[in-house]
């Protein structure tokens, strides 16, 4: 069994991070498979199909929330002392932070931080050249800094 | 690589350490080595991702993780037999054929005056005309926003070309022109269709920044320009004013794709 490498794993995270329920990831990641052996293409990039797998549960997640998210995007560079945030985020903090990104950022931090995908397989997916990719995985980041950072400071 | 690029290239990086024998990994890490204030950020970053990614790791249920392992399975498996392009022979077929589409073309394509897509980028533009505003989804957005509205809509890879990311939108729909999917948009300024879908199938294969821009119609003559975004062909079609009109927005642009 220890033959493969269960990506599947982290599409259910993946798929838990943006609908933040356990019973909606679960029916999103096994419809999304059984979709797959319905319509896999014969001749197919093993990673392309994994790819096409993260992109099904996306739309089905997206197709489940109203609105087009939209929020400035910081810029720029994490603060030397970025690590002390990160390390006061305990999981159920740090999956709402990241269900509040906007898209695409939220998908494609996620994604890199779940180590799911190559970037550049997460650019293609977002329909993003590498140099945009970076930028909204930086943006991203830093809205994940600083969402974790002011609740830190709120907390008592 | 400069050290932007390496920046560029380091801020995509995994913190699973997966990327390590990648090219341009290993040369942006070359380039940090050498500039401390990119170093200092890497790293800095690198222990940010690192400790999230961990907070992240979940084991999931035992029953749970056997039936999506059961599905994946069945999804890999149905591999038939596995073709590469990485073959010899299959490579010295495909370059042969491939120089011997790009003579044709080139032959054909002189003669024309034109490029290959153009006819068929047209009468795309042509059906899309025919859509009336109620068949269009009320939306007020910028143009840049609409990529996640299309994914909704089950169309990937809706993208504009740079400089126009917020032209304001006012609807947007889905159409299929010859069983393939097209994304359209309509825009308030310039006052336009916008139409995005695959480039390949529609023999549609320009440079990054390259414009073809025609005047089609007999009595309604409408000004279009086609370009390429990546994979996707990007169709731009004035419902006021002509080709020195569209030129002259084109070129406002402040950049090229």
């Amino acid at each position: 069994m220890a033959d493969r490498d269960a990506w599947e794993h982290p599409l259910y995270r993946f798929a838990h991070l943006l609908l933040r329920d356990r019973e909606a990831a679960r029916k999103a990641v096994l419809e999304t498979l059984e979709a797959g052996v319905k319509k896999r293409p014969p001749h197919i990039d093993p990673e392309r199909l994994i790819m096409l797998q993260f992109r099904d549960v996306r739309r089905r997640a997206l197709k489940s929330q109203s609105g087009i998210p939209a929020a400035p995007t910081p810029k720029g560079e994490l603060p030397a002392d970025a690590e002390m945030a990160a390390r006061g985020a305990d999981a159920e903090k740090l999956e709402s932070v990241l269900y509040a990104l906007p898209e695409p950022g939220r998908t494609a931090y996620a994604l890199l931080l779940l180590d799911a995908l190559e970037s550049e397989w997460i650019a293609k997916m977002l329909g993003l050249a590498q140099a945009e990719f970076a930028e909204v995985v930086q943006g991203a980041r830093l809205a994940v800094h600083q969402a974790l950072t002011s609740r830190v400071e709120a907390a008592p | 690589m400069n050290a932007r690029t390496a920046r560029q290239v380091l801020r995509a990086y995994r913190p699973s350490g997966e990327d390590d024998d990648e090219r341009e990994v290993v040369a942006a890490l070359k380039i940090a080595a050498k500039t401390p204030a990119l170093e200092a950020d890497f790293r800095n970053q690198l222990a940010f991702d690192r400790l999230l990614a961990q907070t992240l790791e979940t084991a999931l249920p035992e029953e749970m993780a056997a039936s999506f392992e059961e599905v994946a399975r069945r999804l890999e498996g149905k591999r038939s037999r596995k073709f590469t392009f990485r073959d010899p022979a299959m490579l010295a077929v495909g370059l042969a054929f491939l120089m011997l589409v790009g003579l044709l073309a080139w032959i054909f394509l002189g003669k024309m005056g034109s490029f290959a897509g153009m006819q068929e980028a047209i009468e795309l533009a042509q059906q899309g005309d025919k859509a009336g505003p109620a068949q269009f989804q009320p939306i007020e957005t910028k143009a840049a926003a609409l990529t996640d509205w299309f994914v909704v809509q089950d169309f990937d890879g809706f993208v504009v070309p740079r400089g126009m990311e917020s032209a304001p939108v006012l609807g947007a729909r889905t159409f299929k022109y010859d069983d393939m999917p097209v994304a359209v948009a309509a825009i308030a300024k310039p006052k336009s269709l916008w139409y995005v879908f695959e480039a390949n199938p529609f023999g549609i294969s320009l440079s990054p920044g390259e414009w073809k821009i025609v005047e089609y119609g007999q009595q309604n003559k409408r000004a279009l320009g086609v370009t390429q975004v990546g994979a996707m062909a990007f169709v731009i079609v004035l419902r006021e004013g002509g080709k020195a009109d569209l030129q002259k927005y084109l070129d406002s642009l402040s950049h090229t794709p």
